[in-house]
């Protein structure tokens, strides 16, 4: 018996070596080869390694596209698109900490952005403004903002997506056939969405394929659910600005920042969750629904109305569509807290003049920074522009008149956007081009028109919206999807409100993060309180816990650093 | 007298205590050119970068280099003594998760492998062995997939059975309610690790010598004294040691699991420490404010497994150390 | 050898196998839900115990297997499991061996220094600056070098090397062999039992990794592994619905759940294959005890 275990045994031992000998010498090659961690310049061509967030649109190789294609031939320069799927922040921390960083880097808010300053890892672009007259115009408004990164005031970084003309807007989503049943007539207060959520279950309490519906549901799991978009009734009206998902919010009349937890119109904002919940109207499982989930469910109808997610819509009625379910298709309108619209408030429109989550700068490993800044200058010209948003002449857009018309192949990029983005490298809707780094912003061009034409109005209906949304439109009275918010709605400036930040380290840093912590922690009980009294209860119990936290003096910290900018930034 | 233990006591004069500690180290070259590999590679990849435990007595910004901070003692860690007061809910839920989770893993485990053995029909054994293992495979983030698919209040599968068979009024809330928090990690702990700890159980048996069942055989031992007498008592030191090794983690906690589970209405029972070092330290890129965290957390596990380890030893003569 | 059994023996074995029976179907039942989630169109699994596939499409596995990067880092992983688990056998078998021995110099020390680093942890950064110092970083051997010690394995060995017999040793040093010549030739293949089970934690472990391709590979695609590339697949997924982007037509038939069900598939299957060739080493245990005394 041992005999023959040893001959097995012999036999699985060099089995085994065999395979171990092959492995080591395919893995020591692949040791050896270039990890490819350096940007090569082969025949010519500069390649810059850029670290991107995971995105089904990216190529490989930016020359992949067409618009990459023309950086190639005419600068010379090809983007190697490295997809990363963890937190972008951690990322770009550790890649700071460990030396280890790209030519061109992205850095996610300002702690991150006055990291690599301080370090002193970031070129200085003033030598080079001279050269770059188009960026220096586009951004004029911008770069004041960008030059309070740094101690010294220098230019060290620029940030994507703004300026922005464009409307981003997130409200309510209703059930269409809702509406039509409701004779078009919209109900607009949280009041009078209540009566007409409550109606609507009453006439439909269960979907056609037998599922019970609910009056309104909204991902709560993600990590803006409970924290972010609860709450966020406030942004409605025309005092305060939504800045942040943080411990604070910003008064546009006072021009001072504000506890975001003691805000009455937050309040108000858990007082409508917990009418909707006693009411029967809540999705109980909007705690612990993820995008999927929500999306899942409005795909079959179930829920009557979705709370500010309008930019699944698009997926969602897509489902909708292939499920037989046309007449449900869900279209986005207003909504305001009764005391907003009694007060005759108007719906704030953000427009920001900085945005820290987007910025970028080049490094002091890169190797060609003015051939960089060439593409940054072209990108921020209007040639440049339309190209990276319209894409090109005669195939996506003919010219009569002075003005651009989109054709067929671009209209139909409003509903395949990812795909039509992979191949040509144009970004028509969404603000997450494929070309990471290189400005994008939704302005007007020289000839009036937005450089991507799909931004206009009418077009951009025409190419995004269903039969069935542009039917409900017209029966509404609207002229675009976006008019009630054009007619009723102010363009305020979030000016420097949005470039003060507290360092997350530092000792009120963690204040601010515990005060966020609180509140999240006690809107769920908010919400799921039985009754107007308990709910009283419960918000006092909170605001106790809440004051036993020293949130004066972060509020206090955040006026204060906003008093040392400059008055004309503010 | 083994030929081992002869070398050991063999004569040599205990005057010279250096020529005898080289002659011990002579005659061990071959055992510590074997341990080698090991020693260098754990001393250059775990210890060596300890020193990097400078940085929680230090106020580093990501950016500096590694002892570029400014050295601020205790100040970390007195943060973090006064935030002691929250702690309290973070430390119990921990304790009463990892605890349990030990406990009944280990037990289940040792259970089931016996059981597995004394399944008459071999192939099934396996077979049953080999799929015990598959939750092991199932990420996190899917197994929560899994759970809501079956448990959401209102939509999850088995929830909408049971209340149209006029069971219960009301799906049971596991997923949004405080109430279900440990029992839910617990069975899934269980759900996820069994087949592993099977696993060590059985290759324990597999060398059990055949010698010991034949032999009580002719003593005239039935079967279930046979699992008593023999099988049982040569688990106990692979039990033991289990729950030893596991002691040491008993403040740490797979932060993917709680990630997806932990939500606005569960957090009471559902959050543990490594949630709190995660949210406060790195996600706000405070590095030494988490890495002050952990070595306190580390010091406390050392000092429990080194107690359970002492324990464990009195107990069962059993130990790691 | 004929077996009495009892009245308590049978009613035993029935309830024993109805409660692997009621184990089976407990266990089983998620991996058949995660197999008909692969194969069912998104919309219609809500609320569902998917039994079978609903809407059976297989764009799911379509979407995974264009992925361009699933092949080489299926090689990859492959690669890493093979060396990986050999590396630690070796390294950290032989370690075992050594730390079994009572009569080892510093004993203590040395068990006590190998095994608590299993307990602490010297922070991400440090750790990174060390790798990155020594050359692994953006190299392939950055997955196997650091993973060749693994304490909780040394402790099964060493556990199970305690319970063998010394007289088995002894035979090879007393014909003139050293403990290294010992070891390879007697222990080794008496401990085959737990080295098939620590070859099958180790490969199961390089197989499952992510944290360390993330950590530092993340800049060199042609190092990728499998699991992070199903994990970059599946936020790219996902991200199409954040930005309200879709691509027309398999936006329906695939989102982020139901490929990461497919990928989740295709990742257990190799390990279908291998396990039952190592579980047969440690379930048979006629092999063992041959000393004769």
């Amino acid at each position: 018996m041992k005999h023959k275990v040893n001959d097995t045994l012999g036999r699985v031992l060099a089995c085994a070596l065999t395979v171990v000998l092959a492995a080591s010498l395919s893995a020591c090659s692949k040791g050896e080869a270039d990890p490819g961690g350096d940007s090569g310049t082969d025949d010519g061509v500069y390649t810059v390694q850029v670290l991107v967030p995971a995105g089904a649109a990216y190529p490989t190789k930016s020359s992949e596209t067409e618009v990459g294609k023309y950086i190639l031939d005419t600068f010379g320069v090809d983007f190697e698109y490295i997809q990363y799927a963890g937190d972008m922040r951690e990322k770009q921390s550790l890649m700071l900490a460990s030396n280890d960083y790209g030519e061109m880097q992205q850095m996610q808010r300002q702690d991150i952005v006055k990291s690599y300053i301080n370090a002193g890892k970031l070129i200085e672009l003033d030598p080079y403004l001279e050269d770059m007259p188009e960026f220096t115009a586009r951004f004029v408004k911008n770069i004041p903002y960008w030059r309070l990164n740094s101690d010294d005031g220098k230019l060290y970084n620029w940030e994507l997506e703004i300026p922005s003309e464009s409307l981003d807007i997130c409200d309510l989503l209703v059930r269409s056939d809702l509406l039509e049943e409701a004779n078009w007539e919209l109900p607009l207060t949280t009041d009078e969405w209540i009566d007409f959520l409550r109606e609507a279950k009453e006439n439909h309490p269960t979907t056609e394929s037998g599922q019970a519906t609910v009056g309104m549901t909204m991902p709560g799991a993600e990590s803006y659910g409970v924290q972010g978009i609860l709450p966020i009734l406030y942004e409605k009206g025309d005092t305060y600005l939504p800045i942040s998902n943080d411990s604070y919010t910003f008064n546009v009349k006072t021009r001072k920042f504000e506890d975001y937890f003691k805000n009455p119109e937050v309040k108000e904002s858990f007082q409508f969750f917990n009418r909707l919940y006693r009411e029967g109207l809540l999705d109980e499982e909007c705690f612990t629904d993820t995008n999927d989930r929500t999306i899942e469910k409005a795909q079959q109808g179930v829920p009557l109305s979705i709370w500010y997610v309008s930019f699944d819509s698009a997926q969602i009625n897509e489902g909708l569509v292939s499920n037989g379910l046309s007449d449900l298709q869900y279209v986005q309108v207003p909504i305001q807290s009764t005391s907003q619209v009694a007060a005759g408030q108007k719906r704030m429109l953000r427009e920001e003049v900085s945005r820290p989550y987007a910025s970028w700068g080049l490094t002091d490993k890169c190797k060609q920074p003015e051939k960089l800044l060439e593409i940054i200058e072209w990108a921020s010209s209007d040639e440049g522009q339309i190209m990276m948003r319209s894409g090109f002449e005669g195939e996506h857009y003919t010219v009569e008149d002075g003005k651009r018309v989109p054709t067929d192949a671009l209209l139909k990029a409003g509903t395949d956007s990812v795909a039509f983005m992979k191949e040509t490298g144009v970004c028509v809707s969404s603000t997450a081009s494929i070309l990471a780094g290189l400005p994008i912003f939704q302005t007007r061009a020289a000839d009036g028109q937005f450089h991507g034409l799909l931004y206009e109005p009418v077009y951009k209906d025409e190419a995004t919206l269903t039969d069935r949304q542009k039917e409900v439109y017209q029966n509404l009275g609207w002229e675009s999807s976006q008019a009630w918010w054009e007619q009723n709605g102010t363009l305020v400036s979030a000016g420097a409100a949005s470039s003060v930040s507290i360092d997350p380290t530092s000792d009120l840093g963690k204040t601010a993060a515990k005060m966020v912590e609180v509140r999240t922690k006690w809107s769920a009980r908010m919400v799921l309180a039985e009754s107007e009294q308990e709910f009283e209860q419960v918000y006092s119990d909170a605001m106790a816990e809440y004051d036993k936290l020293d949130h004066q003096s972060v509020i206090d910290e955040l006026n204060r650093l906003y008093s040392e900018i400059p008055e004309e930034l503010r | 007298m083994s030929v081992l233990s002869s070398q050991k006591t063999s004569v040599h004069s205990g005057r010279f205590g250096s020529s005898r500690l080289f002659t011990r180290l002579n005659r061990q070259k071959y055992l510590l050119l074997m341990l080698c590999p090991a020693f260098l590679l754990t001393a250059v990849l775990c210890y060596l970068p300890l020193v990097g435990w400078w940085l929680a007595f230090t106020d580093y910004h990501v950016g500096d280099s590694l002892f570029g901070g400014d050295f601020v003692g205790l100040r970390q860690f007195s943060r973090l003594l006064f935030e002691s007061s929250d702690l309290g809910y973070l430390i119990r839920n921990t304790l009463v998760i990892n605890g349990l989770t030990i406990v009944i893993n280990i037990t289940v485990a040792l259970v089931l492998s016996v059981l597995l053995r004394e399944l008459l029909w071999k192939p099934g054994a396996k077979f049953v062995q080999t799929i015990l293992f598959f939750p092991y495979f199932i990420s996190w983030v899917i197994m929560y997939s899994i759970v809501w698919a079956l448990f959401a209040v209102n939509s999850g599968a088995i929830n909408q059975l049971l209340v149209s068979l006029g069971v219960i009024e009301k799906g049971f809330n596991i997923l949004g309610s405080a109430k279900y928090s440990w029992g839910l990690m617990i069975v899934l702990n269980l759900f996820k690790h069994t087949g592993y700890n099977c696993i060590i159980f059985l290759a324990t048996i597999s060398g059990i010598p055949q010698e010991q069942y034949e032999s009580a055989s002719l003593d005239g031992a039935g079967r279930f004294a046979k699992i008593w007498y023999i099988t049982l008592p040569n688990l106990i030191p692979t039990a033991s040691i289990l729950l030893i090794m596991n002691s040491g983690w008993i403040f740490s906690n797979n932060l993917e699991q709680f990630f997806v589970f932990t939500n606005a209405t569960n957090w009471e029972t559902m959050e543990v420490l490594d949630m709190y070092i995660y949210k406060f330290g790195l996600q706000q890129l405070d590095y030494p404010y988490a890495t002050a965290v952990g070595i306190l957390k580390t010091l406390v596990s050392i000092i429990v497994l080194v107690v359970v380890n002492k324990t464990v030893k009195k107990l069962s003569d059993t130990s790691v150390f | 050898m004929k077996r009495k059994r009892s009245v308590g023996g049978i009613l035993f074995d029935i309830l024993n196998t109805l409660l692997m029976l009621i184990i089976l179907v407990l266990v089983l039942y998620p991996f058949w839900y995660v197999i008909t989630c692969s194969l069912s169109t998104p919309s219609q699994t809500t609320g569902s115990l998917l039994l079978w596939p609903k809407g059976f499409t297989l764009e799911s596995f379509k979407t995974a297997f264009e992925t361009e990067a699933v092949y080489s880092s299926l090689l990859i992983s492959v690669e890493r499991s093979v060396l990986g688990s050999a590396g630690m056998l070796l390294v950290s078998g032989m370690a075992a061996y050594v730390l079994s021995k009572t009569h080892l110099i510093a004993g203590r020390f040395f068990r006590v220094f190998i095994i608590f680093t299993m307990y602490f942890n010297a922070g991400t950064i440090p750790i990174y600056l060390t790798y990155q110092t020594l050359g692994l970083t953006n190299t392939f051997w950055v997955y196997i070098i650091p993973m060749l010690v693994v304490p909780f394995n040394i402790v099964l060995m060493k556990n199970y090397m305690e319970s063998i017999p010394p007289s088995m040793e002894e035979a090879v040093l007393i014909d003139g062999g050293n403990e290294l010549t010992a070891y390879f030739r007697v222990i080794l293949p008496i401990c085959l039992p737990v080295n098939a089970a620590v070859i099958l934690f180790s490969a199961l472990t390089h197989w499952n990794s992510l944290m360390d391709t993330q950590l530092y590979n993340s800049m060199s695609p042609h190092l990728y592994t499998i699991q992070y590339v199903l994990y970059n697949t599946v936020a790219a997924q996902m991200s199409q619905t954040l930005e309200g982007a879709r691509s027309a037509g398999s936006a329906a038939l695939v989102n982020s759940q139901s490929l990461k069900m497919a990928f989740t598939v295709i990742t257990i299957i190799p390990v279908m294959c291998v396990y039952p060739f190592l579980q047969k080493y440690f379930v048979s245990g006629i092999m063992i005890g041959s000393v004769k005394e």
